[in-house]
């Protein structure tokens, strides 16, 4: 089954952001807004939830400090011991810099491999982009037409899109479905973005 | 930001508040320096360490200042003014400095002991012989002369550019440009200054030990008890009714600097200790040793306040950018508190071991208890009394924003 997104192409972050805001503002939720690089404020704009990546990560951060403590606990007291520069067996302060390689080395290969499942990568087959110029200089803001199939709705955005300073609207098939981002219980205060 | 708000005045509780820290404390240290009469190196010791501890919060605020100038942080421009106002405490602190070095040198420092020096005498120590042409006091009095003089000048620089910027609307831009030499200078200075003076005045109380990242430890040190410094003023400040212009994106910020460089901290000390145990050379040891043998709650708590606590209370996003800051107080203070610790417990055991028994590494099996009683609060108290008046009467003196900096925009769009 072919996926249906309405997208709306813009050429400037500055004018993205108010877009946003506005289609928001209108009742309408993006589903997705796609920028070649990090657009500060965008995620607040589009009412999003705070991410959890964080928190994964330090849970994998701990899990990697836990093992390497254990490990050479084990290894350095009980498996194997060999006198080094005199020290006793269990050694904590020698411990340190393992513990902390580990720590970063766990929290950041679990984060990675949670963010990729997370959003649908897959070494399995090709990444489907919805715009190609979005790895350029063009910024995307997509909406489902699962979501909005109604034909006022679609007219209603569409206006919307080009009111607010889109150079081009356009509705694109995918084969596959772009992950959902999960948006504020309340829908997130709309927030006026900055004037830089 | 209307313009009434871009005075300071001193909130008559604010100042009232500092006066009675000022008198409390002295009156507290009158009376625990009366209980201790018989020990002059517990009470000169106590007044160096606090009063380093306060001109290097001064010193490194203008450090802070310094490093967002070199390297247009923007972000700092609408609270500028409050590093600006910290780091004029610096020439009343060398002041007081050079006076405690001056009439405590023979209190505080074992080296400054004549008999140490002569071949012949029984106290002879080969070790400091060979480190007399640096560890004498003639030049000792002539570095730390020098560090005060050159931080001052360079301090009066940096400010009088900001003050001449609120003057001149149409310079703002070139008064940028020439603070940022002014800063890269200061910069340099502080570097290798940070390094020596921390030698001189905290390493050579025990003269025959060295630790070469000693000045990194005691800059991250200070740095990060400027951060929480600024932190509670700047929410003292906005609570007031100024700076409105400063939102969750700046405390944000700053509470990641709190969290980093109480990081930062963690990795000086591990890394001093660590080398220190490895490699297990009796005259590096030795600093440890004395610590953990007659210090060890002393020591592991100045680790769990500064490191441990601030690690677990500022991981969150949310700690950082709740409004009603409360974690951020508590981390803040914590912070100040251990890292104060910290100082006590760089200086004090070993000016007590030194005077007591010659040495603080002919000591075994010597339990000290930890004293930290009334004279020490007291002059804590007594300190920041001080401080925070000097501080609230700069800030009170020029505009509190400043109005024609370049980056003033940009601070106020600020976002993370």
């Amino acid at each position: 089954m072919k996926h249906k997104y309405l997208v709306g192409v813009y050429n400037d972050d500055d004018v993205l952001l108010d877009a946003v805001t506005q289609v928001r503002k209108e009742g309408y939720q993006m589903h997705e807004v796609f920028t070649p690089f990090p657009v500060h404020g965008l995620d607040e704009a589009m009412g999003l939830q705070d991410t959890r990546l964080h928190t994964i990560g330090f849970v994998f951060g701990a899990i990697g400090t836990l093992f390497a403590l254990t490990a050479m606990s084990y290894i350095m007291s009980i498996d194997w011991k060999v006198i080094v520069g005199g020290k006793p067996f269990f050694s904590f302060p020698a411990y340190g810099p393992i513990s902390f390689e580990l720590t970063v080395l766990f929290a950041s290969v679990g984060m990675t491999v949670v963010y990729y499942i997370r959003n649908g990568f897959s070494v399995l087959r090709d990444a489907e982009i919805l715009d190609p110029r979005i790895t350029d200089d063009k910024f995307v803001m997509a909406f489902c037409l699962k979501k909005y199939h109604e034909e006022a709705d679609i007219t209603k955005i569409t206006g919307l899109l080009k009111q607010s300073g889109a150079e081009e609207v356009y509705v694109k098939e995918m084969e596959n479905e772009l992950e959902a981002n999960l948006i504020k219980k309340d829908g997130g205060v709309i927030v006026e973005s900055h004037h830089h | 930001m209307s313009t009434a708000n871009n005075t300071f005045t001193i909130p008559g509780k604010a100042r009232n508040f500092s006066f009675i820290l000022l008198i409390a404390g002295i009156v507290l240290a009158a009376i625990g320096a009366a209980m201790n009469l018989d020990n002059p190196t517990r009470l000169w010791t106590g007044l160096l360490y606090n009063n380093i501890f306060f001109l290097m919060l001064g010193l490194v605020a203008a450090l802070f200042l310094s490093a967002h100038i070199v390297g247009y942080g923007g972000w700092v421009t609408l609270f500028r003014r409050v590093p600006e106002a910290m780091m004029l405490y610096v020439p009343v602190g060398g002041i007081l400095m050079l006076l405690i070095l001056y009439f405590g040198l023979h209190h505080i420092y074992h080296w400054s002991d004549p008999e140490l020096y002569n071949p012949n005498g029984p106290h002879y120590d080969a070790i400091l012989d060979g480190k007399r042409a640096f560890l004498n006091p003639g030049f000792f009095f002539i570095r730390a002369l020098s560090y005060i003089l050159i931080w001052s000048g360079l301090i009066w620089l940096l400010r009088r550019n900001s003050i001449q910027s609120d003057l001149n609307p149409s310079q703002g831009v070139q008064l940028y440009q020439s603070s940022k030499y002014i800063a890269a200078i200061f910069i340099v200075v502080y570097a290798v200054t940070s390094s020596t003076s921390s030698w001189d005045w905290i390493m050579s109380i025990q003269p025959h030990w060295y630790s070469t990242l000693f000045g990194w430890y005691n800059f991250i040190s200070m740095f990060v008890t400027c951060n929480a410094v600024m932190m509670l003023i700047l929410i003292f400040l906005t609570r007031n009714g100024y700076l409105q212009g400063i939102t969750n994106e700046h405390f944000h910020d700053l509470g990641k600097f709190m969290f980093g460089f109480s990081v930062a901290w963690a990795y000086l000390f591990y890394s001093q200790f660590m080398l220190i145990w490895y490699a297990n050379i009796p005259e590096e040891t030795m600093y440890f040793k004395y610590r953990i043998d007659n210090y060890p709650l002393l020591m592991w708590l100045c680790v769990v306040l500064n490191f441990v606590t601030p690690f677990f209370l500022l991981i969150t996003r949310n700690a950082k950018r709740d409004n009603s800051r409360r974690i951020m107080i508590a981390a803040a203070i914590i912070i100040i508190f251990g890292h104060w610790l910290d100082f006590y417990q760089m200086t004090m055991p070993g000016a007590l071991a030194n005077m007591a028994h010659g040495a603080a590494e002919e000591t075994h099996g010597h339990h000290e208890v930890v004293r930290i009683g009334l004279y020490e609060i007291g002059l804590l108290l007594a300190y920041a009394g001080l401080f925070t008046y000097i501080f609230l009467y700069n800030l009170s003196r020029q505009s509190l924003i400043s109005v024609n900096h370049p980056f003033l925009k940009e601070s106020r769009v600020y976002h993370t």
